[in-house]
């Protein structure tokens, strides 16, 4: 990697593909294939990976309306659980959900300006 | 996210973290093997997950056989057994190959015996031959520190470099040879040697000894060692399962938390907190904190029983406190994790209770997709 790679938000292992990667990485890890030093580094590929591919390919937009039950704003991380959202994509479609935790990180990076 | 685009960015997603980790298992000195192991079985839970429809779901081409050692010995045996062949049938085909490759090596050291007069020239099993690598050959690393060996501890090396040479038997020097060569001890003694030299004129009565030879004496050690520690990690594993499983998830439920603010955001019941022990072992894996490794902790010299310490501090205050709240967020786990946005925000704006955010770069799974 050329640059450090904590310049990139570990939020998206908590996506799904996050977390199988995760999974798949623990089963190596228990069957003695890989050491958890390796592992750490092919996580924070992953960062890099899925930061960059959503910045370029995801060009959709989504738009949702609902009631903020509880917000927070620590260490540059907002924090938001809505309930009751509704959700209007680009194509129209629209979905409803009950209860959504939103984790967001600054877009900007702390040396960015 | 549209559906139709989800399968394209983890498809990318995941080739660009095989390409770059590549580098990784090289430097760390894992298989490539288990590389693709791992892109397989990614794949295979990413599925089992049924998020969206991915790419390499119709074509169900996952290769999972990748045992490790597997493709070396696979080629071992298919190319032992045609150069066994070879020698019955083809009786004036000069190149038998696993007779000559220890007599090369070895003949040189008997015409240079005067160099190194204190080890008999013949290299029969514990021996190692010292001047072998003086001859002008290209050296190996391997010649290289047995060399070095001989030259800072003289006699007293003896057995090491025997062992560095009886390990891995000296390829480069045989290009005739096939790789059946790297397979042969060279503790095949005299008589083979001799055998070699009379072997043009009559091969016949020399077939058992190139069979001998060719037994791929090295392979079948190195596979027994191997299946020894394969054997002995699987035991280790199934032995401290419990203990070292789950280690990376507890490591990003560490660092998630850290993200939310440890938790503050959820009622106190809810708090998913990692055990002390755990974290701890996080933390010294990440090499964050004071690294509390066994020398330092004597350079101390005043506390005596740390690793005690360290111990009965697992038990004695966290564990009360931790258990509870694990289960209660075992309990509680399912609604709160069941749908999330994970994005970046450019801009949150509050008018009265009126919020705007502008966010990006986001994935939502709700109703189970994304």
């Amino acid at each position: 990697m050329a640059t450090a790679p904590q310049q990139f938000y570990e939020l998206y292992r908590g996506s799904s593909i996050g977390e199988a990667l995760i999974d798949t990485i623990d089963d190596l890890i228990n069957d003695g294939r890989i050491e958890p030093q390796l592992a750490m580094k092919i996580l924070s590929n992953f960062d890099r990976a899925i930061a960059e591919t959503l910045a370029e390919k995801v060009k959709s937009r989504l738009t949702f309306k609902g009631h903020l039950e509880t917000y927070r704003f620590c260490d540059d991380v907002w924090t938001f659980l809505v309930k009751d959202v509704r959700f209007k994509s680009d194509g129209g479609q629209e979905f409803h959900a009950d209860k959504v935790k939103i984790v967001s990180c600054n877009s900007k990076k702390p040396g960015e300006v | 996210m549209s559906k139709v685009l989800v399968g394209d960015v983890y498809a990318k997603v995941i080739g660009d973290v095989c390409e770059w980790s590549r580098q990784d298992f090289e430097e760390g000195g894992v298989e490539l093997a288990t590389l693709d192991l791992l892109k397989s079985e990614w794949q295979k839970k990413l599925s089992g997950l049924k998020v969206a429809h991915l790419p390499w779901d119709p074509p169900p081409a996952p290769i999972i056989k990748d045992q490790p050692t597997v493709p070396s010995n696979a080629k071992a045996i298919p190319l032992t057994l045609p150069s066994n062949g070879n020698t019955v049938t083809n009786t004036p085909q000069p190149p038998p190959p696993p007779a000559p490759a220890p007599a090369a090596p070895s003949a040189i050291p008997i015409k240079s015996e005067n160099k190194a007069p204190s080890y008999p020239p013949q290299a029969p099993a514990q021996q190692y031959q010292a001047p072998a690598f003086q001859q002008g050959e290209p050296m190996t690393a391997r010649d290289r520190a047995a060399m070095n060996l001989h030259q800072s501890f003289g006699q007293r090396a003896g057995p090491q470099i025997a062992q560095l040479q009886s390990n891995q038997p000296r390829i480069p020097l045989q290009p005739s040879a096939p790789p059946t060569g790297t397979f042969i001890k060279q503790e095949d003694g005299p008589s083979s040697f001799s055998g070699v030299q009379d072997y043009p004129s009559d091969v016949k009565p020399q077939i058992p000894t190139p069979l001998k030879s060719s037994q791929t004496d090295g392979a079948d050690d190195s596979r027994d060692t191997w299946a020894t520690e394969y054997a002995r990690r699987k035991a280790l594993a199934a032995a401290h399962g419990a203990e070292s499983d789950r280690l990376m998830r507890a490591h990003f439920q560490a660092k998630q938390q850290e993200l939310e603010g440890g938790g503050l955001l959820l009622n106190l019941e809810e708090r998913n907190m990692p055990s002390y022990s755990l974290s701890r072992k996080l933390k010294s894996l990440t090499g964050e904190g004071p690294s509390t490794t066994p020398s330092l902790t004597r350079a101390q010299a005043d506390a005596t029983g740390d690793d005690e310490d360290d111990e009965e501090d697992e038990d004695a205050i966290n564990s009360d406190l931790d258990d509870p709240d694990e289960l209660a967020a075992n309990e509680e786990d399912g609604e709160n994790t069941d749908q999330v946005m994970l994005c970046t925000y450019d801009k949150v704006q509050r008018v009265k209770n009126k919020w705007k955010c502008t966010l990006k770069d986001g994935i939502f799974r709700v109703g189970g997709t994304e």
